[in-house]
């Protein structure tokens, strides 16, 4: 799936194509529905990331649509509808709808509720994405990385992860969860993200009135994550003080929130990375460092992995015919140059140079070369353009560059620059025109 | 005062402009055509002064949806 699907089921014909519209030129893939009976096998066949429901419909109710929904159907439902009958409101959002809009539609819950919908989609695929290529690859570094994930997944151990920047370890963190078969979900927070002075109620949450602007009891990470794992990268950022509470609450298996007096119980599993150096020196405390090492996994480089570097190239290749339809292959003679290469950004990096390659070049055959990658912008996210430029000259390195700082994601290249993705596709089907 | 079920009708109406609007707004969000735009947002203020109206208005007997 390419664009995040939106379901329209409303009878007003000339809403749902305002509607459809709309959210074509956000990226979505739309589906147009006037009947329950119109809607329901569809629906029966097909996944959405959001149905937009009216409540009064020609044959029956937006409450009848929902009921004959597959139980296992996992985007957002939303009603949008003109009754003002609390009882049929009440049903609504009892049911799994998680939200009742009334009609007319403010401009901005519209807005807000489309990007709310692409963002989930978006990160849903990048997991999804990020998730299959870890598991490429044949070498024995990466044999045994997958054994020791398998190994230590089932057990309650804590789990330190090190690797250069790049080489996956949110994904190896995402691939313990999957295979732990601990109920909760996985919560990952970036330590060295967030300010220190946030970190400790981010991570332990906090009472109203904690502090000032504190409005609303919170709860933090640790109750986010109950029952599941959490994934805390970049464990050698987090202030010294708060590794002290983190251990402690490690140790006790309850935290207190920021504020509070209560004790909290916790069953968290703890997966926790750096990319620093193994080891007490990497900026963890030395009592820490060994609670969390449990079980350490250290991930390759990429420049360690031999022939997987083909094989990832090739499965990048693959991932960009699938969303422009092309059926490239990557060019043989450029492997034994990447096999060589020595990959400093890793895995991310050979992403961002077959993905830049793949666009760039012409034929069916993409060669990639890591030297000659975005010579002019490596470091910087500006553009240079000279007078004398054509127009057209801009508009195509601006595009360039913008669908790879988005990793080729058009839908995302498309909102960045404001305009549609059909215009997106447009742009590059001239170019490959020429 | 309007019956339950003209306001319900009315909702749907003011409902199909409002994302009209929308519509309108987005494609003309690169056009520098001012009177196109302050025409915009006089017709977005006048939906908005109905949709206010309509929520202060008296409710009948609710149809159903």
């Amino acid at each position: 799936m390419l664009a995040p699907t939106l379901a329209i089921v409303d009878d007003d014909q000339d809403f749902s194509a305002f509607l459809a519209q709309i959210a074509r030129s956000r990226g979505f893939d739309t589906h147009r529905f006037h009947s329950v009976a119109d809607a329901c096998p569809w629906l029966a066949q097909h996944d959405t990331d959001l149905t937009m429901l009216d409540m009064a419909l020609p044959d029956g109710t937006g409450l009848d649509v929902i009921a004959r929904m597959p139980n296992g159907h996992s985007g957002q439902i939303v009603f949008v509808s003109g009754t003002e009958d609390r009882e049929e409101i009440r049903r609504a959002v009892a049911t799994p709808a998680t939200r009742f809009i009334g009609k007319p539609l403010r401009p901005d819950e519209l807005d807000q509720l489309l990007r709310q919908t692409l963002s989930q989609f978006e990160l849903r695929q990048h997991a999804r994405q990020a998730q299959s290529h870890l598991l490429v690859g044949h070498s024995d570094v990466m044999d045994s990385v997958r054994e020791d994930i398998a190994r230590v997944a089932p057990t309650a151990l804590s789990v330190l992860i090190t690797g250069e920047t790049g080489t996956g370890k949110e994904l190896a963190a995402r691939a313990i969860h999957a295979q732990s078969g601990r109920a909760g979900k996985l919560v990952c927070v970036n330590c060295g993200a967030i300010p220190g002075e946030l970190l400790g109620s981010q991570l332990f949450g906090h009472e109203r009135g904690a502090f000032t602007g504190a409005n609303a009891r919170h709860l933090g990470v640790f109750e986010q994550a109950q029952g599941g794992t959490l994934f805390l990268d970049e464990i050698g950022d987090m202030p010294a003080s708060l590794q002290v509470y983190l251990l402690r609450v490690l140790e006790t298996g309850h935290l207190v929130r920021l504020g509070g007096i209560a004790e909290i119980p916790v069953d968290v599993r703890i997966v926790a990375a750096t990319h620093r150096a193994g080891g007490p020196e990497g900026g963890l405390r030395s009592d820490l460092y060994y609670r969390l090492a449990r079980y350490p996994i250290t991930l390759p480089p990429l420049r360690a992995r031999g022939r997987d570097i083909g094989l990832l190239a090739q499965r990048f290749v693959e991932a960009m015919n699938r969303e422009t339809g092309n059926s490239k292959v990557l060019a043989s003679d450029c492997i034994t140059a990447l096999e060589q290469y020595s990959w400093p950004g890793n895995v991310r990096e050979l992403r961002a140079a077959t993905e830049y390659a793949y666009l760039r070049q012409e034929g069916r055959e993409v060669h990639v070369m890591p030297m000659q990658r975005l010579p002019e912008v490596t470091d910087t996210d500006e553009l240079r353009f000279q007078v004398g430029m054509t127009f057209q000259e801009v508009q195509d390195r601006l595009l360039d560059r913008t669908l790879a700082f988005h990793q080729g994601d058009k839908t995302a290249a498309a909102r960045s620059l404001g305009v549609s993705v059909r215009t997106i596709h447009n742009h590059l089907a001239r170019r490959r025109s020429c | 005062m309007l019956s339950g079920r003209r306001l319900h009708a009315l909702r749907n109406e003011l409902n199909v402009l409002a994302v009209g609007l929308l519509l309108l707004r987005r494609e003309l969000e690169y056009s520098d055509r001012r009177e196109l735009h302050e025409a915009l947002d006089r017709m977005e203020r006048a939906l908005g002064r109905c949709v206010d109206l309509l929520a202060g208005s008296d409710t009948g007997p609710q149809p159903a949806g």
